[in-house]
């Protein structure tokens, strides 16, 4: 068989060059490959600062939250031209919510613009975690590969937008790569955890990612996997039997197996995986039984989707600490640093946004939307509270995120796919009572819109991320900048919501 | 016999073959036309015509416009008396809104993903607006507004949901005019 490298330069024919090109691509990439590997493995050797606990809660919209409704603009200039666009999603400004400076009452909060705001009728209880200064909103931010201005994006449209902007599971997984314009192989929270576990959970007994809400983007890692957990505990083989002598005795009996000798290398090796498998399942469930009784918690959880969600979080987030060396059963995951990821959907309100019984109702608690955002209000309140329960408030911060906002106007039903959009922060080291970012300019092609009320973001995710990522111990030089390679092209790599 | 006469019988041979299985009839797949060309009896009067843009301006009964009324989906006549085990054949929007559906895979498998933005932007990047200046929307299938938009036959711009980078949904909003009710033509 001829080797087309042996080839003489005056064989060089169009098919040999278009080979060779395609052998010479395969060994660049590898050495590209190794070279990152290498930048990593610098990167943990920086100086993260992983003392004491610390865990980010990431809460995923999934669908697309229409933000325009979340949070709205009440100063009577900007809340007329909201009201225009919206018709008929409009939310009337007596039935917001406004945000106070302190409590529910009071001054009433204005940006430097001069803006006030108001929260959608169905969250009061964000209304009360913003004047008690726990949460932050974040303005307008969305997946950016560069900074892009409405002249920019419409001049040299690819240039300047992600790759499938407007696309469901595209824009999913660029918010949760951070790195729009690469193909996906990691998230940002997977390569923090890359980054901080070795240092930070030396002998950390579960992995540094646990998702709430099945296999995600974000979790995912070149070294740690994400540990899946359901609203009930660790899945293990005892779950599902028909009775708790069955499951026993099933997991006695898979014990059994895998203890036997055998002389293959990989079935051992197998074996191994599928013990380890078991035992911090039987860990985990073992960990979260003080926590069992819903009465532990002095605010309750909602027993809805994102409620169970979050309350299991917590309840992993109590079993945190280092084990007590005369407990004879191991309770405890000796964690300092964790990342956990919860996600809801229907945010996609492309019909019956508003609409109960045939006619659009904003303030309808019936309506779809006012269910979804009551949801993520009282979860998140009930969140808050219990990390204060666990008085480690000012050590875990949750933040939302979704696929993008909405389109301002109406499609006389509901909202399409948008861009930018406000995302919520929230925690003790959250500078709350604040709004960050910038509000955009309610006018269908104004400077902020693409000419259908969808909002060029102002803040990259890159930012946004970058941000939490600094205050859970990242590194603000060589790490971050391998974390987030697109950091760079932004002007602020701090948006400065977060203590120290 | 030398390898050139082997070769040659080998070609007349292949050659029938093709022809004789393209010709035969599959009594299990429903005779629906290739998508990426309309079949005629779907086909679109011209947009630039005004008495089409009337045709569909003062339909307001909620029925596809005349040039659907009176005609089979398929093949005319002779199809109504086909077996009772054939599917229903496919009414002409849905055969529309599936020749979209095939057109912007055609894209897709060209440029790697969907064409995204608004209806206009998407017509725009399918009539040539990218990078290889092709054209991915037939004369037959362009129907458009004032605004550029793609409109179906009753007038109402099509809604693309844009799912994934390979995933669209083609959504007419069918004779009521109002998109996400029952009556929604779709396709993928």
């Amino acid at each position: 068989m001829k080797n087309p490298f042996l080839k003489a330069p005056s064989d060089l024919t169009r098919r040999s060059f278009l080979r060779r090109n395609a052998y010479a691509g395969l060994g660049t990439t590898a050495i590209a490959n190794t070279i990152l590997d290498l930048r990593l493995i610098n990167s943990a050797m920086a100086a993260n600062d992983v003392s004491g606990y610390k865990a980010l809660v990431c809460i995923f919209l999934g669908g697309g939250n229409d933000a325009n409704n979340w949070v709205v603009p009440t100063d009577t200039t900007t809340f007329d031209s909201y009201s225009a666009i919206r018709a008929n999603l409009s939310i009337p400004q007596g039935s917001l919510l406004p945000l106070y400076n302190v409590g529910t009452s009071g001054s009433q909060y204005a940006d430097t613009a001069g803006h006030t705001y108001g929260f959608h009728p169905s969250c009061p209880e964000l209304q009360t975690l913003f004047g008690e200064d726990k949460l932050a909103v974040l303005f307008n931010v969305g997946t950016l590969v560069r900074p892009t201005t409405r002249s920019q994006y419409f001049a040299n449209t690819k240039f300047y937008t992600p790759p499938q902007l407007f696309s469901h599971s595209d824009q999913v997984t660029q918010w949760q790569t951070s790195i729009p314009d690469a193909p996906p192989t990691t998230g940002w929270g997977g390569r923090i955890a890359d980054l901080l576990d070795a240092s930070a959970n030396s002998n950390g007994s579960i992995s540094m990612s646990v998702s709430l809400n099945g296999a995600n983007t974000f979790e995912i890692g070149n070294l740690i996997s994400q540990y899946q957990v359901a609203t009930t505990g660790a899945v293990t083989t005892a779950t599902g039997a028909d009775s708790a002598a069955t499951g026993s005795a099933r997991i006695r009996a898979l014990k059994n197996i895998l203890a036997l000798s055998n002389s293959s290398l990989q079935r051992t090796a197998y074996a191994d995986v599928v013990e380890n498998a078991i035992a911090v399942g039987d860990l985990l469930n073992n960990a979260i039984t003080p926590t069992i009784l819903d009465a532990f918690w002095t605010v309750p959880f909602p027993n809805t989707t994102l409620g169970n969600q979050l309350k299991m979080v917590a309840r992993l987030i109590q079993a945190r600490g280092a084990q007590a060396p005369t407990l004879p059963v191991a309770t405890k995951f000796n964690m300092n640093r964790q990342i956990f990821f919860c996600g809801v959907g229907g945010y996609d309100t492309h019909t019956s946004q508003v609409s109960v019984n045939g006619t659009d109702q904003p303030t309808n608690v019936n309506g779809a939307h006012f269910k979804l955002l009551d949801e993520v209000s009282a979860c998140m309140f009930a969140f808050q509270r219990a990390m204060e329960q666990l008085t480690l408030s000012n050590q875990v911060t949750t933040f939302t995120a979704s696929d993008f906002s909405r389109t301002l106007p109406t499609n006389s039903q509901g909202s399409d796919h948008g861009w930018g959009a406000h995302h919520l922060i929230m925690g003790g080291a959250v500078k709350g009572g604040a709004t960050y970012g910038k509000l955009p300019t309610f006018a269908i092609n104004g400077p902020d819109d693409t000419g259908l009320g969808r909002w060029i973001p102002t803040t990259a995710v890159d930012q946004f991320s970058a941000t939490l990522a600094k205050w859970f111990g990242v590194d603000v030089g060589s790490a971050m900048a391998d974390i987030f390679p697109n950091l760079s092209r932004f002007s602020s790599s701090d948006l400065g919501f977060m203590f120290p | 016999m030398s390898r050139k006469l082997w070769f040659v019988l080998f070609l007349a041979v292949s050659t029938v073959a093709t022809f004789w299985y393209g010709a035969r009839s599959n009594p299990a797949k429903p005779a629906v036309p290739p998508a990426a060309a309309v079949p005629r009896a779907a086909k679109i009067p011209s947009p630039e015509t005004p008495a089409s843009r009337s045709a569909v301006a003062t339909n307001s009964t909620g029925a596809m416009p005349a040039l659907n009324k009176n005609t089979s989906v398929i093949s005319g006549s002779s199809q109504a008396s086909a077996s009772r085990s054939r599917p229903e054949p496919q009414s002409p929007a849905k055969i529309e809104a599936d020749a979209l559906a095939l057109n912007i895979r055609h894209y897709s498998q060209r440029f790697g993903g969907n064409p995204v933005g608004s209806n206009a932007e998407i017509v725009r990047e399918m009539t040539g607006g990218n990078l290889k200046g092709a054209t991915y929307l037939p004369t037959e299938l362009k129907r458009l507004n004032d605004n550029g938009e793609l409109i179906d036959a009753w007038g109402t711009p099509y809604f693309f949901h844009q799912n994934a980078a390979n995933y669209m949904e083609v959504r007419s909003a069918g004779p009521d005019k109002k998109i996400w009710t029952t009556d929604d033509v779709t396709a993928r």
